[in-house]
């Protein structure tokens, strides 16, 4: 939709249309597909990415090929802290699970004061884990004053949450921070819900609002959810006019609104390499080659539906803010209220450091 | 003529089993295949009840080419069989495997069960004290009444018994022989029976077929004259 | 403290059972389809994932018909015969067609060339699914919603749809048990499994017998996705999970056998709750270990006396 956009205006530079081939990354061969993409089939970039796995399978081979990469939805800190140190072709265009679980833990220091005990539940794998360690390394770090009581970490795709709840509910934690999302949310939540395990526990869902579109009805009011960023249709405040025209053309072409939160990161996918293709042009008068696209991506800032997005000079990583809200559905759609948004500097490292040495020294 | 087997031939991965094989069995006639284990007799048998692949040949039953239908058709043309390893469901009782021969039929609802089991009783008096004891519990001779009683229940045109003396002790032999006597008298149906010792069919069979490496080698109109295998093998090779 | 202890086991013993009654379904339906008809079907998971996935369309739709007209307990009823009636016969449909098209060439196979075909068409139905359903999860909460839940000792809250999915397959239960002790096709059936040559030999019609078979076992897959869906959720990868689970039920309790299936349902579904409660750790690993203790100590698994 975004590129349809983009070319029905004449293209970037309102010249060039882009020509867009869409791959599943849900294969095997994901190492094999990228190779293939890079290398034959020359595409000027490869934009895309949602699971860690394939993140951390493709970004070295980027770095390897030299071919202008931007991961758009992938969380895992450990992209560059550890899979890529020195990155060179390889950008992230969306915020990293440091603005969601750092974000979380800052929520209970700055606004749920009266929270005094802590449980997590987590996906058995990279992404879930690198959450839980954030967010229990923030509360170290940031010397918030609560107890964690239980660390769930259920398997990926999982068909039965019954005996978590249970556990949960026994160990009856007064706050939930987890990052689940996809299939094993709703399933976490319908069993919750079930067994009435927010009656006087509040979960914190840093990415999953996708679950106002999957199962509205499995949303009570008054739950505490990001988005991986400030990416919500409805709710939130002072949202600028690119949002509210996004969000009614999402509407109105895919007759659902963009609850989750991967249509916003896929703008800014795209448009980070619009947007620095543009830059680029505009400050030399010559359209750019790999490593002036490069070149225009560091330090690259634009405005987005969710506000203003930048890459800060010296890294390959865009940070966000922090956001949260309370589910409610008193309005027309459901939608976030009383946000609580949290300044992206708060919840990322310094550009030179990696956030592990960040914070294990504050 | 009931059944009429043409120009068969068959192989089991690559060996042939059978090699030209030509018989036929008359109404009410009663009819032996004689031979050594492996000659072919058995898969005769499961070549009629289309149990086997055929390379080439018909099979005719009652006028009708039945080479290519399948088996329980076969049986409910009218072909009864009793497998030589009887072949019983080991988990249902004696009776249920009996029944089991009508469960299939198209006019099941017209048949008394009752009624064929008593004429099978009939024949078997003594299966009464096991009827309802699973088969697989049964002796030998027990099972081979079983086996045998299937075949008859659902009144066929033609009973196939293959080797129905294997195993069995030599009181339970004679009484077998007197059962198939009876059958053969009393059913009006035709026998076609599959046997290794010529004593077990002599004075039963009208008509004999000498089988060797799956070829029919010979064809005794009057085996009552046959005083024994070896008599038989001497006749067979020309001695 | 005795009596905290007591009651918090309580929801872990509702949890287990309504996993084994899932898993039940699940397994039953592999177990007879292989142990009878000699069909090893990968594939089979994917009719309870097919299964819940129908059941939320027809719950929705349901809903959508009757839901302002009827009462609760009204609404409740035409959605469980909907879950009952609608989704089995649906599942059976697109069961029987795959079965002549696609099912029947594999029938003659080796068992591993079995698995092999058939994991393929586990690929295609995922992909189907997805084509149809999207790759978002789906619900379908209505029934779960309905019925409500009750307050446990101890004053836990716990959901009726489990304990009331639990109940039916009990009924399921007794009703397959009877089908196979007591009426002709179900000996007809057990006769298939041991020896389906002289089955065709006494005239029966094996393979409508088959066919027959083969539908009750993906109708009871599907009915155990449309008891789990309304407590849950479906999201095409959850087939694979499902294959393992199955399998497992397969392994743990003996080819071909009711007893076995429930048996093994019972102690995959009292292990995993119990066992992700008190070590989560090893909530993936506890279904493999106990898959591989049943076969070092009986590898016929508990009730088969076929070899896995």
């Amino acid at each position: 939709m975004v590129v349809d956009k983009i070319n029905e205006a004449g293209g970037i530079l309102g010249e060039r249309e882009i020509s867009l081939d869409e791959y599943d990354e849900n294969t095997e061969e994901v190492a094999q597909l990228y190779r293939r993409l890079a290398t034959q089939d020359d595409y000027d970039i490869i934009i895309g990415f949602v699971s860690s796995a394939n993140a951390l399978t493709v970004g070295p081979i980027a770095e390897e090929l030299q071919q202008p990469t931007i991961i758009w939805d992938t969380g895992t800190t450990e992209l560059f802290d550890d899979a890529v140190t020195d990155p060179q072709y390889l950008f992230r265009t969306c915020a990293s699970s440091s603005t969601d679980a750092v974000g979380a833990a800052l929520v209970l220091e700055n606004a749920l004061t009266d929270i005094e005990t802590v449980a997590g539940v987590n996906q058995d794998y990279a992404y879930g884990r690198n959450n839980w360690n954030l967010f229990s390394q923030a509360v170290e770090a940031f010397d918030i004053d609560v107890d964690i009581v239980e660390a769930r970490f259920p398997p990926f795709g999982n068909e039965d949450f019954s005996s978590t709840v249970s556990a949960l509910n026994d160990s009856n934690p007064d706050f939930i921070f987890s990052s689940l999302w996809g299939g094993d949310l709703v399933n976490f939540m319908t069993q919750a819900n079930d067994r009435g395990l927010f009656d006087d526990t509040l979960p914190c869902f840093s990415g999953g609002t996708h679950i106002f579109r999957d199962a509205p009805d499995q949303v009570p009011d008054g739950l505490l959810f990001g988005a991986r960023g400030p990416h919500v249709p409805y709710g939130g405040f002072g949202w600028n006019s690119l949002h509210d025209n996004f969000v009614s053309s999402f509407e109105s072409r895919y007759g659902e609104s963009p609850y989750a939160h991967g249509a916003f990161h896929a703008w800014q996918g795209i448009y980070a390499y619009v947007n620095a293709i543009e830059n680029a042009f505009n400050a030399s008068g010559v359209y750019p080659d790999n490593d002036a696209l490069v070149k225009s991506l560091e330090g690259l800032g634009f405005d987005t539906p969710s506000g203003f997005l930048n890459i800060p000079e010296g890294s390959h990583n865009a940070i966000e803010p922090s956001f949260w809200g309370l589910s409610d559905s008193s309005g027309e759609n459901l939608a976030l209220t009383d946000s609580i948004w949290i300044a992206k500097e708060q919840v990322n490292p310094p550009v030179e450091q990696t956030t592990e040495e960040w914070l294990g020294n504050i | 003529m009931l059944l009429t087997l043409e120009n068969v031939r068959a192989r089991i991965e690559g060996v042939p089993v059978l090699r030209e094989v030509d018989l036929s069995v008359g109404t009410a006639e009663s009819v032996a295949i004689v031979g050594r284990n492996g000659a072919g007799k058995t898969s005769t048998f499961r070549t009629v009840m289309g149990l086997r692949d055929l390379d080439q040949g018909t099979v005719t039953f009652s006028g009708e080419n039945i080479t290519d239908s399948s088996t329980p058709n076969r049986k409910r043309l009218g072909i009864g069989f009793a497998p030589e390893d009887r072949q019983l469901i080991s988990k249902l009782t004696a009776r249920e495997n009996i029944e089991m021969s009508l469960w299939g039929s198209d006019d099941e609802l017209e048949v008394d069960f009752d009624e064929r089991l008593e004429m099978a009783l009939e024949i078997f008096p003594m299966m009464s004290e096991f009827l309802d004891r699973a088969a697989g519990k049964l002796s030998g001779g027990q099972q081979q009444m079983v086996a045998v009683s299937r075949a008859l229940v659902s009144k066929p045109d033609l009973v196939l018994l293959d080797e129905p003396f294997e195993g069995l002790a030599p009181s339970i032999k004679k009484d077998l022989r007197k059962s198939i006597s009876i059958i053969r008298n009393e059913l009006g149906a035709s026998l076609f029976i599959a046997e290794s010792q010529l004593s077990h069919v002599k004075g039963v069979v009208d008509r004999l077929y000498v089988i060797e490496r799956g070829e029919i080698i010979a064809e005794i109109d009057d085996p009552a004259t046959v005083e024994s295998n070896d008599e038989l093998m001497r006749m067979v090779s020309g001695g | 403290m005795v009596i905290e202890l007591i009651t918090q086991q309580i929801p872990l013993v509702l949890n287990a059972l309504f996993l084994a009654s899932v898993l039940f379904l699940l397994g039953t339906g592999l177990s007879i389809i292989y142990g009878m008809l000699n069909f090893l079907n990968l594939a089979h998971a994917a009719f309870l994932v097919l299964g819940a996935y129908v059941a939320s369309t027809v719950v929705t739709q349901i809903v959508g018909v009757f839901g302002d007209t009827l009462g609760t307990s009204g609404l409740f009823i035409i959605l469980v015969l909907g879950l009952l009636i609608i989704v089995p016969f649906i599942i059976a449909m697109v069961g029987l067609t795959m079965e002549q098209t696609i099912f029947k060439p594999i029938y003659g196979l080796e068992d591993d060339y079995q698995l092999l075909a058939t994991f393929g068409v586990i690929l295609m139905m995922e992909d189907g699914m997805k084509f149809i359903w999207g790759g978002q999860p789906v619900t379908a909460s209505a029934p779960s919603e309905l019925l409500g839940s009750i307050s446990l000792l101890g004053g836990s809250t716990y959901p009726l749809w489990p304990i009331f999915g639990t109940v039916l397959t009990m009924v399921i239960g007794i009703v397959l048990y009877y089908f196979f002790e007591e009426t002709r096709l179900g000996k007809i059936t057990l006769a298939m499994a041991e020896d389906d040559e002289i089955v065709g030999v006494t005239g029966i019609n094996t393979r409508l017998v088959h066919l027959q078979v083969y539908v009750i076992g993906i109708t009871l897959a599907a009915l155990g996705g449309a008891l789990f869906i309304p407590n849950a959720s479906m999201t095409s990868g959850l087939a694979l999970q499902f294959v393992i689970l199955a399998f497992a039920v397969l392994v743990i309790g003996g080819l071909g056998s009711l007893k076995g299936a429930i048996a093994a349902s019972l102690l995959i579904g009292f292990t995993r709750s119990f066992g992700s409660y008190y070590i989560p750790q090893l909530e993936l690993a506890i279904v493999f270990i106990l898959m591989a203790a049943v076969m070092l100590i009986k590898p016929t698994g508990l009730f088969g006396d076929i070899k896995a």
